[in-house]
């Protein structure tokens, strides 16, 4: 027997388990031709629902903003109305794997419109501090109303909307969420205006 | 506990009542507690598991005489995490709320212990027909014990039911239920309740099916029951 000599059952295990691997690998190569999602066509429908205005094919340029701790800023779109639209997401909350995604228009000096996108919180229990009326609190401020400066990562001890009781983290990632977006929009979006 | 059957419906009821997966045999435990916050996930991950069960339950009765000894768990592994992407995919694209709230969970669908459990003690062993059943039969019964559990601690924990708003729960909800520690709470309940009635239920059936039997082999009893009857029907009839 040669040194390299081959245990023909082991080529036969291999042989079929690469068999195997390659139709379920085909299978499901074409099932995801099938149920692609674009991600950019489903939020730009979700923004729709939540503001009226329609968006303009510009998208802002945030690469050289830096986050804030915990925090993240996914999508900037202006509206045609001149309102920036910004998708904003924290994972400073329970469902940390999926964050919490927020819809946040912010038109001139006002917040317009913060609205839920995507969220992967307790039902009964951490969406309490994302239903409309809970998120519509912050629609009552200005962007001058939160503190941005500062070069640090933690927001600044923006707290003028309580958090709701029983939904304290998942009211934490919703106040981060914001105070990003606005953040964002303060160093980013205005310039380019 | 291998088993081989011959009679084809048979794994169907068993999955579902007496072998139930929850309740019984105890399997699947992590989406169980993980999952049912309310019904509605409950019953949608149960649907998605039973549709990974039927399918790879097919594919490994089909694939039982060619898929060698020696490397069978990375073959029934890799069927069953097929089928579990496809669900995966197909959640995303057309059932996108549903797959936000369960998402890491509908990839731990192939680390489900039921899926392994069925492939190796029953799919491997018996012919497609009787294995899809059995695979049927078991999801199905996953699906209602995840339903229910859901159904409770959504009923006691936020007050709704499949997302109404019951009026009278809104008052006396306690969150505890949707917490961890009540999940584990709800199904040992639920457990107990579930032997209990069941158990009871079989007690009486199997005392049923013995009598039924005696009395069938035993020709002097059968005589003596007909002659019973016969005494009994003339004496109505007497009194018309």
């Amino acid at each position: 027997m040669s040194k390299f000599s081959v245990n023909k059952d082991s080529v036969k295990l291999v042989i079929i388990l690469a068999c195997i691997a390659l139709v379920s690998s085909l299978l499901l190569a074409v099932i995801n031709i099938f149920t692609q999602v674009d991600e950019e066509a489903k939020l730009r429908e979700a923004i729709g629902e939540a503001y009226s205005s329609p968006l303009t094919e510009e998208v802002i340029d945030f690469s050289s903003y830096d986050n804030i701790e915990k925090a993240e800023i996914l999508n900037m779109f202006r509206a045609e109305d001149g309102a920036v639209v910004i998708l904003s997401k924290s994972t400073n909350c329970y469902g940390a794997g999926t964050g919490i995604s927020l819809i946040v228009v912010i038109k001139g000096n006002d917040i317009v419109e913060v609205v839920s996108y995507s969220h992967g919180e307790t039902p009964g229990l951490g969406t309490n501090a994302l239903t409309e009326e809970y998120l519509a609190k912050y629609e009552a401020f200005n962007v001058s109303d939160f503190v941005i400066d500062g070069t640090d990562a933690t927001p600044n001890g923006y707290k003028k909307v309580e958090n709701y009781t029983g939904a304290t983290k998942s009211s934490n990632g919703v106040r981060d969420a914001v105070t990003n977006a606005v953040r964002a929009y303060v160093k980013v979006a205005k310039e380019n205006a | 506990m291998r088993q081989k059957v011959k009679d084809t419906l048979e794994p169907l009821t068993h999955g579902i009542i007496k072998d139930n997966a929850t309740f019984r045999l105890v399997l699947g435990t992590c989406p169980t507690l993980a999952v049912t916050t309310s019904g509605l996930n409950g019953l949608y991950m149960g649907l998605a598991t039973t549709f990974v069960l039927v399918c790879s339950n097919a594919i490994i009765s089909l694939l039982r005489k060619i898929i060698p000894r020696k490397v069978r768990i990375p073959c029934y592994i890799l069927v069953i995490a097929t089928f579990s992407t496809i669900v995966e995919m197909v959640m995303r694209k057309f059932l996108p709320a549903i797959y936000d709230v369960m998402g890491l969970f509908l990839s731990l669908i192939v680390v489900n212990c039921i899926l392994l459990a069925r492939a190796e003690s029953f799919s491997s062993l018996n012919p497609v027909l009787p294995s899809v059943m059995d695979g049927l039969g078991i999801g199905l019964g996953f699906s209602m014990s995840l339903t229910l559990m859901g159904l409770v601690r959504e009923f006691f924990g936020a007050g709704t039911f499949f997302g109404l708003v019951v009026p009278f729960m809104q008052n006396i909800k306690m969150t505890i239920f949707i917490l961890p520690a009540g999940g584990f709470m709800v199904f040992g309940l639920l457990m107990v309740l579930y032997n209990l009635v069941v158990g009871e239920i079989e007690k009486k059936l199997h005392d049923y099916k013995h009598r039924k039997y005696i009395r069938e082999t035993n020709p002097l009893l059968q005589a003596q029951e007909d002659e019973e009857k016969a005494r009994r029907s003339g004496a109505i009839g007497g009194d018309k």
